[in-house]
Order: structure tokens, then C-alpha cells, then sequence
């Protein structure tokens, strides 16, 4: 039971850093000077810092949707795509996905459904 | 710079409102050029301001880019012209919208794109973001607006939430990395 248990954390740490990363990625294709002006706003606007941003996706998603509109879509399927390269899922784009259902989907493919 | 983005910038539908983050010279020129490039070739005007240097030294990095100025100039397809710090007092009497309704009649109503190299110091920040909220996402005529600013330099004002305003002004950005639609 223990083992599993310990694999099971094991499995949602990788996820969290590995998403950490990928936003950290996706992020910046908008180039590093805009990349820590959306930090410094999803603080300012839901007191979200990025270390939080795993537990709290839902905030992040609402953030990126009021600051970039149509085009929140197109850098959340980015991250989502570097975060299921990191995890070596199989990447599916899916045209009414947000963040929060691709990361909610890795969870399970990555066998981390419980957290 | 990834062929995506290139071809997202030449494929930008006519009357958007383009927001264009850059990071570096060689990027701006890049993406600039591209599609003075495509719009001369489609036989559309293209009108290019230039906030900082001169009119010559801009057209000069696009000859060397592979644009054929002289004839774009000849056929009346391109113009090259220095930033004129007026307009800048013009708008606090008449919107910017009003003033680029003026231009595209002026240039015969023809199907047209306005490049704006800026630099920012010419515009207090909320002038500048009064002006590019009166044209809103979308421009009224057939006229492309393309406002290219540098990137570390627009994120510093306000500590950061200008550029946050400035995206919500635009229906398009093009950033380092990625272009996308915006609203």
C-alpha cells in the first residue's frame, strides 16, 4: 500500500513540475517581457503566484482568458502540448479544451487521477 | 523565427488591428518586411511610419531584404515617411479612428495597410492607449493597422498592466515567439 501510495505522489509531483514547465514554455512565446507581465497580473488579479498556479488552474484559465480573449486558447494548447511531451503522453488537440481539461486528462493518462 | 508565424502575419485578414511585440531589431524588420513584401506583391498600398531613424536607413534594410522599393514607390504602392509628432496633438481633437478614415479617403479608398514603427516616448501612455481604443479590434474601413512596439519597453509601463490594456485594445498579436488572435 505504501508503495503505491509513494508512487502515486511521485506521479503528482512529476505532473506538477512538469506543468510548472510547460506554462513556463508556453509562456514564452509571448517573449520574457510579456511572459513576467502575465505573472505579475495573475497576482495582481487573483493573488496567484506561479508556484500555485497547479492547484489553482482554474484562476490561471480565467486570467489568460480576460488578458488575451481567443487567444488564451491557442497558448493554453501550447502548454498543453509541452506538458504532454514532458509526461510522454500522446498529445490530442480538442477544439473546446481549456488548460484545465488538458491538465484534468493528463492526470489520467498519467495515472494521477486522485490529486 | 518559425515559418508559422510569418505565415500567420501574411495572412492577416484586411482591416485588422494588429498589436506586434517585438524583441529585437532583426525580429521587427523581419516580420515588418514580410508583409510589405506580400502586400506590394498583392498590389496593395502600403504605408510605413518611422518613429525612429531615418526614412532612408528604412527603406535602405528593406532593399537589402529583398523589396523592390524604387518600383513599389514608382507604382504607388509603398510610401516611407517620417513620424510627424503633430498627430499626436491632432488626436486630442479629433480620434485617431476619424483621422485614419481621413487618410484611406485621401489615398482614394483603396485597400490599404499603415505600419507604425513606434517609439513610445513621442505618446504619453494614455494618449497612445486612448488612440488605440478608438479604433477597437477591428478597423471601420479596409485598412490594416499594424502597431509595432518594443516589447521590454511597453512592459515597463505601469509595472507591467499597460500591456495588459494594449491586448485588449488589439484583434491581433504577434509576439517573439507566437501570433494569435486576440478578443
Amino acid at each position: 500500500m505504501n508503495g503505491t501510495k509513494g508512487k502515486s505522489s511521485d506521479e503528482a509531483s512529476e505532473l506538477r513540475k512538469a506543468l510548472l514547465d510547460a506554462v513556463d514554455d508556453g509562456l514564452l512565446a509571448l517573449g520574457e517581457s510579456v511572459r513576467n507581465v502575465m505573472y505579475h497580473h495573475v497576482k495582481r488579479k487573483r493573488s496567484l503566484r506561479r508556484e500555485e498556479i497547479p492547484e489553482r488552474l482554474e484562476a490561471f484559465h480565467e486570467v489568460l482568458d480576460t488578458s488575451l480573449g481567443a487567444g488564451a486558447r491557442v497558448i493554453e494548447r501550447l502548454v498543453a502540448e509541452k506538458l504532454y511531451s514532458r509526461l510522454d503522453l500522446k498529445f490530442v488537440a480538442h477544439e473546446s479544451w481549456t488548460l484545465v481539461n488538458y491538465v484534468d486528462n493528463a492526470k489520467k493518462d498519467n495515472g494521477d487521477g486522485e490529486t | 523565427m518559425r515559418p508559422e508565424l510569418l505565415d500567420y502575419v501574411r495572412n492577416l485578414p484586411s482591416s485588422s488591428h494588429v498589436l506586434f511585440l517585438y524583441e529585437s531589431e532583426e525580429d521587427k524588420r523581419t516580420v515588418l518586411f514580410t508583409y510589405v513584401q506580400d502586400r506590394i506583391r498583392r498590389g496593395e498600398l502600403v504605408s510605413y511610419c518611422v518613429h525612429v531613424g531615418e526614412v532612408q536607413e528604412i527603406e535602405q534594410a528593406m532593399r537589402d531584404f529583398g523589396i523592390d522599393v524604387d518600383l513599389g514607390k514608382r507604382e504607388g504602392l509603398l510610401e516611407v515617411f517620417k513620424f510627424n509628432p503633430k498627430i499626436v496633438e491632432a488626436t486630442i481633437e479629433t480620434p485617431a479612428r476619424e483621422i485614419l478614415k481621413g487618410i484611406y479617403e485621401a489615398k482614394g479608398r483603396r485597400t490599404m495597410s499603415l505600419i507604425s514603427d513606434n517609439s513610445l516616448p513621442a505618446w504619453t501612455p494614455e494618449r497612445l492607449l486612448e488612440c488605440e481604443r478608438s479604433h477597437g479590434r477591428r478597423m471601420e474601413i479596409p485598412l490594416t493597422f499594424i502597431c509595432a512596439y518594443p516589447s521590454n519597453e511597453i512592459c515597463k509601463i505601469w509595472n507591467g498592466e499597460y500591456v495588459i490594456e494594449m491586448l485588449k485594445t488589439h484583434g491581433h498579436g504577434i509576439f517573439p515567439g507566437i501570433a494569435l488572435p486576440l478578443g
